[in-house]
């Protein structure tokens, strides 16, 4: 009994420290960034409290709207294209032998860049003068035309594909290390069953693998909130603030326009958003759990 | 015992440390990378070190960061002395927040208020009191031409809109891109300011960019969208996203006709000949000038070892001879009256003589933050979406309401 309580205490005096800077640095500036969102702070922050106000101008403004509303087309694309192709691609990887090791590495590769790079490569391949469209024009197919960073309605989507080509290896190696470690006796016998194998991860893998899928959809959320670098490598934005995401907007206010009230209310309603969508879901996986 | 002296050497040298950082001399913040940039700057440096100043600088890439920087030093206790900037609009915002320097008694002793035009004068005070020292007028409203896809085409320089958008359909027939523009917000509002000047001319630009809410819900605004929107076609689709100096660099090596640019874009052309192979004109199809005052930013310090290095930076920036050499270097015009046009040479003169002759307006990026932030937002909205020329003038009037 008393070893269990020593244990426990040697727990919880090493992980004191990692608490406290945790708390200190994201939830207190959380905190700082959620007051001075009621601030009238400007140019400079400012303790003085003016109640909803940037959230006004924030709910009336147009590009906002436009902003707020790609990050939920951002994120969802991102996500189901990230899971989906991760998914099946894992499932691929787990059937073949281990000598295939070279193949893990290839899909994992992206992963290894900085969304910058990742960005700066995809403008590359998508600008209509130096890559796709360039490049089949060249080959004599004159009339052909690619220009989806150039289009206000589909710029989005082109981030979106990025972020998925960088990130699906993340979730590739998530499920890869779940797959593996699936009851062995569960695949022989649905081998004696003569189950299809695709039927064996979509009804017995998967469902299985509940925990793999949770972590990865916060991960992978959690980069929906702060993605910011992408955007400006790839679209900067555009066209206009077509393809903007939120914290793009709040960096903006912050340190172009000099509006930190301004920039802050919109870092709160970006995070309380995904987070609103998140945390349910963790909840509710959570209890399951303990059920 | 041991443990508690160590304790005490570690935490005597860090507060030696410390008490440096508090009385070192004092730097300047800017954004100043370019060539000619760094060269005007040298031209300052070189007189405030002979004033007995020692020179520390602290370069950015871009102005916001080194607000950025200076705001967060300005909280921390530690400001840097000045930073470079364009003055009006952010004169204001440094003053309200509380972090500009008195400059009166330097102003008096130096007698600034004679040095200056009136104009510019005011650019550096907020409510009368001297805050940031204008150094040069920089003009904004450029065309630049490349002559040679000109001349290939069969076209003269335009001198007129009605011309200007004549020539930008022949180049376009001729297969080059007429008009080369990139894909940021600032790049796009800069070529607006000639759409404005072509719809309304330098009255109206003033009026504009000043807020008057008369003449932003104008028909005449209608017409400077419509206009806006008939260039488009003009322009190439690789813009989305493309820096300036990408755009610049088509112009430069023919691959385009002509791009809306400030004074900046006159470095790209390197060996080539002004005249000749290029040409660089104020907006043709108006006596306008679009300037703005360029300068610093004196940040309040109580450190009197600061406000000492203030007072001989200040010294260096309103020596006239030292401003009209820096401007030389930069290939701007010095804020200070009484600069020998001589001294000038290409695209500096025409700026000289335009501003003798023409009317000189105040460019939008040194107006309030509130006016600069509505008239990008919408431009930029109107540029890249299927907004009509009306629905333009109204999100532009709603914009400019609500800031």
């Amino acid at each position: 009994m008393k070893g269990h309580f020593k244990q426990k205490l040697l727990i919880a005096a090493a992980l004191t420290p990692t608490v406290l800077v945790a708390v200190y640095f994201i939830w207190g500036f959380g905190a700082a960034t959620a007051y001075l969102s009621f601030t009238d702070s400007g140019f400079l922050p400012s303790k003085k409290l003016i109640g909803l106000f940037h959230y006004q101008k924030l709910f009336s403004s147009a590009r906002w709207w436009n902003t707020y509303g790609n990050m939920f087309i951002y994120g969802g694309v991102y996500l189901l294209g990230c899971l989906s192709i991760g998914i099946v691609i894992a499932a691929m990887l787990d059937r073949l032998p281990k000598s295939a090791i070279i193949y893990r590495t290839i899909y994992l590769y992206p992963l290894a860049l900085s969304l910058v790079i990742t960005g700066l490569a995809w403008q590359w391949v998508l600008s209509p003068t130096t890559g796709l469209q360039h490049l089949i024009r060249e080959l004599g197919f004159e009339s052909f035309s690619f220009n989806i960073l150039g289009s206000s309605e589909y710029a989005i989507y082109a981030l979106g594909g990025a972020a998925i080509w960088h990130s699906t290896g993340l979730v590739i190696v998530l499920f890869l290390s779940g797959m593996k470690g699936i009851d062995v006796d569960l695949w022989r016998s649905a081998q004696i069953d003569r189950i299809p194998t695709w039927r064996v991860y979509a009804s017995i893998v998967l469902p299985q693998l509940r925990s793999t899928l949770m972590t990865a959809i916060v991960l992978l959320a959690f980069n929906v909130v702060r993605s910011f670098d992408i955007v400006v490598a790839l679209t900067k934005g555009g066209p206009g603030h077509a393809s903007e995401l939120p914290a793009l907007y709040a960096y903006e206010f912050y340190f172009v326009r000099g509006n930190i009230g301004q920039g802050s209310a919109a870092a709160v309603v970006m995070v309380v958003s995904i987070m609103a969508i998140v945390l349910p879901y963790l909840i509710y996986e959570l209890r399951k759990r303990k059920q | 015992m041991k443990t508690i002296k160590r304790y005490f050497a570690t935490a005597g040298i860090a507060a030696m440390f410390l008490s440096g950082s508090l009385y070192a001399e004092t730097d300047v913040s800017h954004n100043w990378n370019a060539e000619g940039e760094a060269a005007a700057l040298a031209v300052f440096k070189a007189t405030y070190e002979s004033l007995g100043g020692t020179w520390k600088e602290s370069a950015f890439p871009s102005t916001e960061d080194s607000q950025a920087s200076a705001k967060t030093r300005f909280l921390g206790g530690d400001p840097p002395m000045v930073v470079q900037g364009v003055l009006g609009g952010s004169t204001a915002d440094f003053a309200n927040a509380g972090m500009s320097a008195d400059l009166s008694a330097y102003a008096a002793a130096g007698n600034w208020d004679e040095l200056y035009p009136a104009g510019l004068a005011a650019s550096g005070k907020h409510n009368g009191t001297w805050v940031s020292v204008p150094v040069f007028v920089d003009t904004v409203n450029w065309l630049f031409t490349n002559k040679s896809v000109l001349d290939a085409a069969g076209i003269n320089e335009p001198n007129s809109w009605r011309d200007f958008i004549f020539s930008l359909q022949a180049l376009k027939q001729h297969g080059v891109i007429p008009l080369a523009i990139g894909g940021e917000d600032w790049q796009e509002t800069v070529a607006f300011d000639h759409i404005l000047l072509a719809a309304g001319g330098a009255d109206f630009y003033e009026r504009v960019m000043s807020g008057d809410l008369d003449a932003i819900g104008s028909g005449t605004m209608v017409d400077a969208f419509t206009k806006f929107s008939f260039i488009r076609e003009f322009t190439d689709e690789g813009k989305a996203g493309r820096s300036w100096n990408d755009t610049n660099n088509l112009v430069v090596s023919g691959k385009a006709a002509y791009i809306f640019m400030g004074p900046w874009a006159t470095g790209g052309y390197g060996e080539m000949e002004e005249g000749k192979d290029w040409s660089c004109r104020l907006t043709p199809w108006s006596e306008a000038v679009a300037a703005l005052a360029d300068g610093f930013h004196f940040l309040k310090s109580d450190n009197a070892g600061d406000q000492e290095a203030q007072r001989l930076f200040a010294a260096a920036l309103t020596d006239p001879d030292t401003q009209i050499e820096a401007a030389a270097a930069k290939g701007t015009l010095p804020a200070v009256k009484g600069a020998d046009p001589a001294k000038f040479s290409g695209c500096a003169t025409k700026a000289v003589s335009r501003m003798n002759s023409g009317k000189t307006v105040t460019h939008w990026n040194a107006r309030s933050s509130g006016l600069k932030s509505a008239l990008k937002d919408t431009v930029t909205a109107f540029w890249n979406g299927d907004m009509s020329a009306a629905e333009g003038r109204d999100a532009l009037l709603a914009a400019v309401k609500s800031n």
